[in-house]
């Protein structure tokens, strides 16, 4: 499904020359993009996607842009768990 | 929970790597695999070389099969969908990536989930590294970028210092 995202903004009467207003168009895209990713509203690849991207290069805008790769919500109980269960086995095994 | 097998997404793969944490996985998990689309996506430089040698040495990479991935939840991303099917396809499974969405997708079918900072405490607490900050900080150095909530928590956890 693909929903358009409308922006509203007011310009100065004499107008923006029409290359700017295309990177001004991107710049909005690209920021749409970062923020439903770092949401959880898209997956990185979905996001790359979004941009014309490959997976690394969506990794490096992330980084370029100061946000995370790792953003996903940590469960403590899960972690808790695993590391129980790691430990259990690694006993088991010496 | 039996964590008896680990399926790295490309995010969870870069991020150990990157922490020159990596090669220490199978320390944690008897098991770990890739898909080899997801395999595919790593390519800078210091995630390839560790991801090279974990391929010659333990890391194997396993497509899910066709009927699992067809019932696995409806992604947008082929590989995203792959990362999901192929825990569906291993019972006890833990899926290792730091993709918000893409986790959510995974806990919602019961499929457990690690993020790389999560996996750098679980190495640091059974002693197989000797601290997780300076894993966490060469990570954050190479561009592989955390929360800063998660960064201390795994510390605070650690009883490591944050500066």
């Amino acid at each position: 499904m693909t929903r358009t995202i409308t922006v509203d903004l007011w310009v100065p009467d004499e107008g923006v020359p029409e290359p700017t207003w295309l990177r001004a168009a991107a710049a909005a895209k690209e920021a749409a993009v970062l923020y439903l990713q770092q949401e959880g509203e898209l997956t990185i690849r979905e996001a790359a996607m979004e941009l014309g991207l490959n997976y690394q290069g969506y990794l490096d805008l992330l980084a370029e842009k100061r946000l995370p790769v790792s953003n996903a919500d940590s469960d403590p109980e899960t972690v808790a768990m695993i590391s129980e269960a790691i430990s259990r086995r690694r006993i088991e095994a010496a | 929970m039996e964590a008896t097998c680990a399926v790295l997404d490309a995010s969870g793969a870069i991020g150990l790597a990157k922490g020159g944490c990596l090669l220490n996985l199978p320390r944690l998990f008897p098991k770990c695999l890739m898909p080899p689309l997801a395999v595919a996506e790593v390519i800078d430089p210091v995630s390839r070389e560790a991801l090279e040698s974990a391929l010659r040495l333990w890391l194997v990479v396993e497509s899910a099969r066709t009927e699992v991935y067809n019932s696995a939840p409806p992604l947008r991303s082929v590989p995203d969908r792959h990362v999901v099917a192929l825990a569906l396809t291993h019972p006890g499974a833990v899926i290792i990536s730091g993709d918000r969405r893409l986790t959510n997708a995974a806990r919602r079918e019961g499929i457990p989930v690690l993020t790389a900072p999560d996996t750098v405490k679980l190495l640091a607490e059974q002693g197989i590294i000797a601290a997780a900050k300076p894993c966490l900080d060469l990570m954050t150095e190479l561009g592989f970028g955390m929360r800063a909530d998660e960064y201390a928590a795994v510390l605070k956890a650690l009883g490591e210092p944050l500066d």
